[in-house]
């Protein structure tokens, strides 16, 4: 089975501290996102990766450990970024 | 037939002429063009012609505004054909783009500054159901219509009743042929099908460009009831150009009217927009063309018809020979549509629950 | 020449046949109509603004027909027309002057894609704008008039325009419209302010508009950089209680209660980036609208 490799559609941002603010060139829609989410976009938006691949960047920069469970919700994360047209797999 | 050409007509036929508009003219020519939803239109045609400094500001502004609303009418349509991408990734059947979405994601000149949103796709006739439980799954639903509107739609109709998706509140037509299985004219979806081109960079398609015209000029003349009026031949104008500086275009297209039993809407297509619109036909084209007219007296009223419906609406009266002519025009092309029993019956229930809305508002 | 300067039967006369144009800051309006009431507002409400002459050039060319009826007991209504579309319901001959300020609204609210259009009221003072955010109910309008009354410049009570190359605030300095409770609350600050014709029993209970002051009207060609952004909500009783808002949550609010934040797509979201980044943004609870005013002032 071919493993996903996720990027971005063209984003740009807006942010005030922890508040950040995403628009999407494609969609046009404007997205306030979680800490969480902002982070694994602008990852993303650098490099294409896999849900493995961004879930190991992600506990890295938190300091905690990638296991199963941490896999489990980032794979959820990148479900509803893809519902809402902010991530794509690369083709 | 001399046709009578008010500014709004004039200014697209000939761009030119808004140099000796008076300001009152200006004013007059905004007002007209609205309500055929063509201001985005006209200003890329000024653009064009490098006639983008004799608006004046007062103009202008309203021009910009309007084109404002076609650039965003134009990401909806992209946007929601990229969802459609998604949706339907995993079934491999091909998928055609039609009308605007074709136009659009082709990158034509006749998108620039269109109004629509709607997409409308074409595919294989046993593929449909598979296609729209595919988007229902993805958040589309068909729009709720009365029970009795459902039936006609996939009856008598060529299209699946239109899905409107939930969230987005935008609108996919599928259609299985590009007109009713009823009607008089019958092209072969499976022509159509056979002879589209891909769209570079996706799985999709559009129609060759002959088939492309063809079935502007049918929805315009047949299928659709030329409510849309100006805005169908300004479409009409735009293909035939573009695609007219190719000089082999127009032996392809003659030769697969006949082929796809699309002659006669062709005949109208050429015809009317070379009398509006001053289009640059070749005169042989012209024609042999004129084989396929109708029988008289048909030709002579279908002038009538259109000329009439095209009549700019005046500004201070809400009913006129226009609406009467477009109700002419919308009776045929139903009447194109369907036998003559059901049709009595259908326009009488559109009649009936016109009327009561009416009562109840 | 302004409209002050018609006398009562020349300005009815007038916007009867051939209609009347009215320079309205950025914008021009035909208004045409027989119907009594909209002249008198218009004549109240409207004498310090400018009428150009019948040069046939108008942003929207409008009129307001009162409907006919066979039948004696159907009320008289009121239908508007801006040029051959008619896209509302008639409404009742009384509401006729708010109808034409609703419609005056949407008019611009629907083709003024040249601005990013924002539902909330707008004051300046110094060039400076404090744009006034809030639903209906909010107590807004209220707080516009107030403000207005002390002596800010009134730059919008509904509709803010933000252009996108200056990202600033252009005015309408049009009548603001009143409700209820509102009309007798600012009547009792400043029982000398005045009103058009108060009409009861539309959607929204009783609506009365307050005239626009001259200086605003005047200077309705100067428009404001945002530098404040303030949630107003009115409470029965309580301490004014002003706290900062969240920029996020700000630009949020506006982006959802724009007109066409969407259809300006990429500009829309850079002139309301600019927009919010450059003013300080507060909710403010308030209960008394003298204590609230002062807080205003120390901003």
């Amino acid at each position: 089975m071919r493993v996903l490799s996720w990027t971005t559609p063209r984003l740009v941002w807006k942010s005030w501290g922890e508040e950040v603010i995403v628009f999407n060139v494609a969609s046009g829609n404007t997205h306030l996102l979680s800490p969480v989410a902002a982070q694994a976009l602008r990852i993303l938006e650098q490099n294409p990766a896999t849900i493995f691949e961004l879930s190991n960047k992600l506990a890295g920069s938190a300091s905690v450990d990638a296991d199963e469970e941490f896999i489990e919700h980032v794979e959820k994360l990148i479900t509803n970024l893809d519902e809402l047209g902010l991530v794509e797999p690369v083709s | 037939m001399q046709v009578r050409r008010d500014v709004l007509i004039q200014s697209f036929a000939r761009p030119d002429s808004v140099v000796s508009l008076t300001p009152f003219e200006w004013d007059m020519l905004v007002r007209r063009t609205r309500p055929h939803t063509l201001l985005a239109r006209l200003l890329i045609l000024l653009d064009e012609h490098q006639l983008s400094d004799k608006i004046p500001a007062f103009a202008r502004r309203h021009l910009e505004s309007a084109r404002v609303v076609a650039n965003n009418e134009e990401r909806v349509l992209r946007w929601e054909v990229n969802r459609i991408q998604r949706a339907l990734r995993d079934v491999d059947i091909p998928i055609v783009l039609l009308k605007g979405a074709a136009y659009v994601l082709a990158n034509l000149p006749v998108a620039r500054g269109r109004l629509s949103s709607d997409v409308d796709i074409l595919v294989p006739k046993d593929q449909l159901r598979v296609v729209e439980e595919t988007l229902v799954r993805y958040g589309w639903e068909a729009v709720k219509l009365e029970n009795y509107d459902q039936l006609y739609y996939r009856t008598w109709s060529h299209e699946l009743p239109p899905l409107r998706h939930r969230d987005r509140k935008t609108i996919v037509d599928v259609h299985h042929t590009i007109l009713p299985p009823t009607g008089r004219l019958r092209p072969d979806p499976e022509k159509l099908l056979e002879a589209a081109l891909p769209l570079d960079g996706t799985r999709l398609k559009v129609l060759a460009p002959a088939d492309m015209v063809l079935h502007s000029a049918a929805h315009a003349f047949q299928d659709g009831d030329l409510r849309r009026g100006l805005r169908d031949l300004v479409d009409l104008d735009a293909l035939f150009r573009y695609f007219g500086s190719d000089p082999k275009f127009w032996n392809t297209l003659i030769l697969r009217a006949e082929k796809i039993d699309l002659a006669r809407p062709l005949y109208y297509a050429l015809h009317f927009t070379h009398l509006v619109l001053d289009t640059p036909i070749p005169e042989r084209i012209l024609q042999t063309s004129w084989r396929w007219r109708p029988i008289w007296p048909l030709p002579a009223v279908m002038d009538m018809l259109v000329t009439g419906a095209l009549a700019s609406r005046p500004l201070d009266a809400s009913k006129s020979m226009g609406s009467f002519f477009r109700w002419l025009l919308y009776v045929r092309s139903h009447w194109l549509r369907m036998p003559p029993w059901p049709l009595v019956k259908h326009l009488l229930y559109k009649a009936i629950t016109r009327g009561r809305r009416k009562k109840s508002s | 020449m302004q409209i002050a300067h018609l006398s009562p039967t020349q300005l009815v006369a007038r916007i009867k046949d051939p209609g009347i144009y009215i320079e309205t800051g950025p914008f021009t309006i035909h208004l045409q109509t027989a119907v009594a009431h909209i002249a008198e507002g218009i004549r109240l409400l409207y004498e310090d603004f400018p009428i150009l002459e019948n040069s046939g050039v108008a942003d929207f060319h409008i009129s307001f027909i009162r409907t006919r009826s066979l039948r004696p007991w159907v009320r008289p209504e009121v239908r508007f027309r801006l040029d051959s579309e008619s896209p509302f319901a008639p409404l009742p001959l009384e509401q006729a002057f708010a109808m034409f300020e609703w419609c005056f609204n949407w008019c611009i609210s629907r083709h003024a894609n040249q601005y990013l259009v924002i539902h909330a009221a707008a004051v300046e003072r110094d060039g400076y704008a404090t744009i006034l955010p809030g639903p209906p109910g909010s107590g807004k309008s209220t707080l516009c008039a107030a403000l207005v009354i002390r002596g800010w410049r009134l730059l919008t009570d509904e509709l803010t325009l933000v252009a996108p190359a200056t990202n600033m605030i252009a005015a309408l300095s049009r009548p603001i419209a009143l409700k209820n409770r509102s009309i007798d609350v600012i009547r009792s600050i400043a029982p000398q302010t005045a009103f058009g014709p108060i009409c009861q029993d539309t959607a929204k209970g009783a609506v009365g508009h307050m005239r626009p002051p001259t200086e605003s009207v005047l200077h309705v060609g100067d428009p404001a950089l945002p530098r404040w952004i303030v949630f107003p909500t009115y409470k029965t009783e309580g301490a004014t209680n002003a706290r900062p808002m969240s920029k996020g949550q700000t630009f949020m609010w506006f982006a959802r209660s724009s007109f066409n934040y969407t259809l300006l797509g990429l500009t829309g979201f850079e002139v309301l980036s600019n927009l919010v980044d450059r003013a300080d943004c507060f909710t403010l609870e308030y209960s008394n609208l003298h204590d609230v005013i002062e807080w205003f002032d120390q901003l």
